[in-house]
This record gives C-alpha cells, sequence and structure tokens, in this order.
C-alpha cells in the first residue's frame, strides 16, 4: 500500500525522527480522522454488524426482537440453491461493465466541454439533469424513446433497414443492455462535474512544456492528461464498480426485475426478500455475500493502484 | 485568420454537444410538462409533451397553498441541506486530509473501513438503522436527519484524492522544506501544530475551487436520497420535500409505513 505519495522511495518507518514527534503526528492523524470514524461507526457500521447478526437467523422484523431464531448456516445453504440470487448476482457482474464505459464517455466529454466549446457551464448543468432529474421520470422518458413499436429508436432502426429490431426493455435478451445503457447516461453527468475539476487541477505548464518539445494531442493526452487524472479515474472507478452493484431504483421502477429475472440485480432481490416477503434473516445473508463480493473487487483495485495510479 | 478558424470549429462543437444535451433534458422536460397536467393524463401514452387538458393553476396553487404547503417543506429542505453540506465538508476535509497527508499508524486500514462501510446497499441495513436511530431518539427529528448524510464517504475518497492529486508541487515549496531534503518532504514534516496549518493554508486554499464538488454530493443526497429513503422520515409537518414523490415506488413506501407503523405499535 502506499505508504507516502510524495516520496516513494523513502520508508516512513525508516525515517530518523524523535520519537515524541512520531506520537504527536499519530494523535493528530486519529484527531483529524476521529468525527467521520464515530459517525459512520454509529451510522453505518453498527447496522452492518447487526446485519452479520441477523444472517445466521429467521427473523420476520414486524413481529419484533423476541422472534428472532438462530439456525445457524441455514440461510447460507438455501442461498447456495437460490437460482434467482445466482442469476442477479450474474446481472451485477454483467453490470459492471457500465463503469469503464461510463468513464470513457465522460472523460471524452470533458475534454470537449472544458475546452472546446462555448457556454461550458450551461453543459455541465445539462448533463447533469439527468442524475438530479426524478428516477420516475428517467424510467419514462426511456421507457418511451425504447417503445417497441412506437419509439424513436426503433423508428430510426427501421428506417435504416433493420427489419425486426429488438423490443429492447421487454425483451429477455435485450433488457439488461437497456438499462446499462440508461445508467450510462444518467451517469455520465456526475462523472463528468468530477473529471472537469480533475482536468482543472492540471497546471498548464506541463501542456505548454510539451508543445515546446513539439507533443502531438495525442501524445499530450497520453503522457500528461491520463497520468494526471488517474487519481479521479481510481475514484470514480471505485466508487462506480460499488455503485453498480447497489443499483436498484431503475431496476425497480422500471422492470420490476422482469422479464423472467433477466435484469434482477442482487439488491432488488433482496429488497423483495426482506420488505415483500420479510424475511431479513435470509435477506442480510444476501447483504453479507454481496458485501464480500464488493470487498474483494474494491481490495483488488486497492492492490493494483500502484500500477497505474500517478500520485 | 487562425484565431476565427479555430472560432468556427468551437461553434460547431457547441452546437453538436447541444443537440445531444438535448436527449439529457427529457426527464427534466417531462417532469415540467406533467406539472401542468391533470393526475389522470400523467402516464398517458403516447407522452402529452404539451398537455391537452391545462391544470396548471390549479397544481400550482395546491403545491404553495394546499393542506401541505410546499414553502414548508421547501423550508425544511433548505434546513437540513444547508446542515449536512456544513457538517459534511468540515468532517470530509479533516479526514481526507488526514488520509492524503498524514502519516499515522493504521491510516490504509482506518480508510479501508470508512469505504467498506459505502458497499453495503442501504436497505440491507433499514430496520437495524432504523432501529439504532430511535434507541438514540434520533428518529423523526430535523437532527437525525442532519446526521444521517453528514460522514459522507464519497467526499471523503474524492477530496482525499484531489489532496494527493494536486498539491504535489506546491507542498514541496522550499519554505516547508528541510534544506536539503525536498524529496523526503511529506505530509506534514514539522509534525504536531503544523498539521492544522498545512490544512488551512495551502490544501483548503488550493483546493477550495473544487470544494464545491465534494459539497454538492451530501447536499444531493440529504435532498432527495435520505428523505426518500429512510422511514425515519416522517410526520407531516416534518416531511422533507423529496419524501413525497420520491425516488422509490409506490410499494416501497408503502413497506416502509407498514413497518413503521408496526414498530410504533411495538414500542
Amino acid at each position: 500500500m502506499q505508504t507516502q505519495p510524495d516520496s516513494p522511495s523513502v520508508p516512513s518507518r525508516a525515517r530518523p525522527r524523535f520519537n515524541k514527534q512520531r506520537i504527536f503526528e499519530n494523535l493528530y492523524g486519529y484527531a483529524f480522522i476521529a468525527p467521520m470514524m464515530i459517525g459512520v461507526s454509529i451510522m453505518t457500521l453498527l447496522p452492518i454488524l447487526a446485519s452479520f447478526f441477523l444472517s445466521f437467523t429467521e427473523w420476520n422484523f414486524l413481529h419484533g426482537f423476541k422472534q428472532i431464531e438462530f439456525i445457524g448456516m441455514r440461510n447460507f445453504e438455501r442461498l447456495l440453491a437460490d437460482d434467482v440470487f445466482w442469476k442477479s448476482m450474474k446481472n451485477n457482474i454483467v453490470f459492471m461493465l457500465v463503469v469503464p464505459a461510463t468513464l470513457a464517455l465522460s472523460l471524452m466529454l470533458a475534454i470537449i466541454i472544458n475546452k472546446y466549446v462555448y457556454f461550458k457551464d450551461m453543459f455541465k448543468v445539462i448533463y447533469f439533469m439527468p442524475y438530479i432529474s426524478s428516477i420516475i421520470a428517467v424510467a419514462m422518458v426511456w421507457q418511451v424513446l425504447f417503445h417497441p413499436s412506437f419509439g424513436p429508436v426503433n423508428h430510426m432502426l427501421m428506417s435504416l433497414g433493420v427489419d425486426n429490431p429488438p423490443k429492447w426493455i421487454a425483451d429477455v435478451n435485450f433488457a439488461l443492455p437497456s438499462i446499462m445503457m440508461i445508467m450510462i447516461w444518467v451517469s455520465i453527468g456526475y462523472n463528468l462535474i468530477i473529471y472537469i475539476a480533475g482536468l482543472q487541477a492540471i497546471p498548464a505548464e506541463l501542456y505548454e512544456a510539451a508543445e515546446m518539445d513539439g507533443a502531438k494531442p495525442w501524445q499530450k493526452f497520453r503522457s500528461i492528461t491520463l497520468p494526471m487524472l488517474s487519481p479521479t479515474t481510481f475514484f470514480l472507478l471505485i466508487t462506480g464498480l460499488i455503485g453498480t452493484f447497489k443499483v436498484f431504483d431503475i431496476i425497480q421502477v422500471l422492470t420490476g426485475g422482469g422479464p423472467a429475472n433477466s435484469t434482477s440485480v442482487v439488491v432488488f432481490h433482496l429488497y423483495e426478500t426482506a420488505f415483500v416477503h420479510l424475511k431479513m434473516g435470509y435477506a442480510s445473508t444476501m447483504a453479507l455475500v454481496l458485501f464480500f463480493t464488493i470487498f474483494i473487487i474494491t481490495l483488488i483495485q486497492w492492490y493494483g493502484q500502484r500500477k497505474w495510479v500517478n500520485y | 485568420m487562425a484565431f476565427r478558424k479555430l472560432d468556427i470549429r468551437k461553434a460547431i462543437a457547441t452546437a453538436l454537444l447541444f443537440v445531444v444535451g438535448l436527449t439529457f433534458l427529457l426527464p427534466f422536460l417531462w417532469m415540467v410538462s406533467t406539472s401542468f397536467k391533470p393526475e389522470a393524463d400523467v402516464f398517458k401514452y403516447p407522452i402529452e409533451w404539451i398537455p391537452k387538458q391545462w391544470q396548471a393553476a390549479q397544481n400550482y396553487k395546491e403545491v404553495w397553498m394546499g393542506k401541505f404547503p410546499l414553502y414548508l417543506y421547501y423550508w425544511n429542505s433548505i434546513k437540513v441541506t444547508v446542515l449536512t453540506t456544513l457538517c459534511s465538508v468540515l468532517f470530509s476535509c479533516m479526514a481526507a486530509y488526514a488520509f492524503a497527508k498524514i502519516d499515522f499508524k493504521g491510516r490504509d486500514a482506518a480508510f479501508l473501513i470508512v469505504l467498506a462501510t459505502y458497499m453495503i446497499p442501504s436497505q440491507a441495513i433499514l430496520v437495524p438503522q432504523f432501529i439504532i436511530y430511535r434507541e438514540l431518539k434520533l428518529f423523526d427529528t430535523h437532527i437525525g436527519l442532519v446526521l444521517l448524510n453528514s460522514f459522507s464517504v464519497l467526499g471523503t475518497f474524492l477530496l482525499r484524492q484531489f489532496f494527493l492529486a494536486s498539491t504535489r508541487s506546491i507542498w514541496r515549496r522550499p519554505k516547508w522544506t528541510a534544506p536539503g531534503t525536498s524529496a523526503s518532504f511529506h505530509g506534514c514534516d514539522p509534525a504536531g501544530a503544523a498539521c492544522h496549518r498545512h490544512l488551512r493554508h495551502s490544501a483548503l486554499y488550493l483546493d477550495m475551487e473544487r470544494l464545491p464538488e465534494s459539497a454538492y454530493l451530501p447536499a444531493l443526497g440529504a435532498s432527495a436520497d435520505a428523505a426518500a429513503r429512510h422511514p425515519q422520515v416522517r410526520g407531516r409537518v416534518r416531511r422533507i420535500l423529496f419524501s413525497d414523490h420520491g425516488r422509490l415506488g409506490h410499494r416501497d413506501r408503502a413497506a416502509a409505513h407498514r413497518f413503521h407503523n408496526r414498530a410504533e405499535a411495538g414500542h
């Protein structure tokens, strides 16, 4: 793990320094993170631990605490045989593709908006709109755009000579890609804003120096923009991937997991289990498995950052 | 000449981006158009972008002056959002600074713990969270709503990345660097008191223009997500703007209400 970004060649523990200084620095670190740690512990960590405990029980939460029944590993056995869960997990894995696509598109748009257009601020607002619009409105609009026989998307495809255009959201094979497209479309605005902030932090001298050396635009992009943006990309990649595993409301509103579970995701299945079928224990088991899946994926990226993130 | 040529290209790019951007405005336009319609026409297909039946005056009158006047909801939203944003920016800044620039024991582990709390879907911890809230007497209060979003993992992570990335050249300015050891400078070399001076003078100053980015994350969260997602939000007067037509379907709200009514009855 990178301990000190500024001077990777000098290991921090080997630095000669007074013991007292060392202690002070530790204390300062703890004092600075204390509010965050305390808040996060009470608001989220404690409920997570409770949820871990619940995953070994059977509990209908409407009946109160006394009804909690400890059933050991039975929930996990049930999970292994739960086809809908594994189908949902598979869908979640496919959903991960949304993130690189969003990153590439947003970066492209961010560069264009940052430098090559007028009314920069207006474009920031326009592309951010879907992200802050009600999910109901987003769902309505895309239902219309994707309508099998009247929608503009299929009209265009048919006029281009496609005889049997897909039924999109209503089609078992196309529902998942359709939702993924909508997710990309919704999250472009957010990624774009973060990328523009990152672009503006790159010192202009770097580009000037590169120009003096006769660098072409593509070379400047490869050797300056990309590496300088890598901490931002790392942030968007990690949080984006976690976000795809937590996707819920668009599924709930647009497809309800259908057709034939083709768009079911883990959180949707978990939600139905907990709040429709009222099986809190089993839902917590799903949460536990989901949590460790996300954790491992994040950990891989965390250790992988040394290879490509430039601090 | 070169200047004019550049101009034309820029104008074309602007026009192109604007055309693409129009599709991004559609949901917003749908909301505007819907606000002028009678309830029955809302989900008609195809969408009546320009309503056949207008009910604008009545809709807006009811929203602003009806039984549940919106200005009260608005005021509550503003109050909660402003407080949440202030708290969240402060806590995120402090933590992000420590994670990026102070070299303390267990730093990476602590950061991973914070990040891990972002990995659990909110639906999975709703019930335990609700119970904790009730025990802490935070349920159905403004302060509870503020606290719920005051500890932004996203904001902390984002600022940490910015601190790590952007300040590297300026942080190595000679006056902060021990003679002859410019490479060894990192974070707060003169340990102790200097830390917060660094944070105040350099990090925050440098990242001032980026603070809004970390500020609107919790602001958005405070106004939209929390209110819609959490059954803690209840009570007619205290209800926050978005909870009524929130981001979730009716089934979710029905379940939350069912849960909440039972929970209340149980106590």
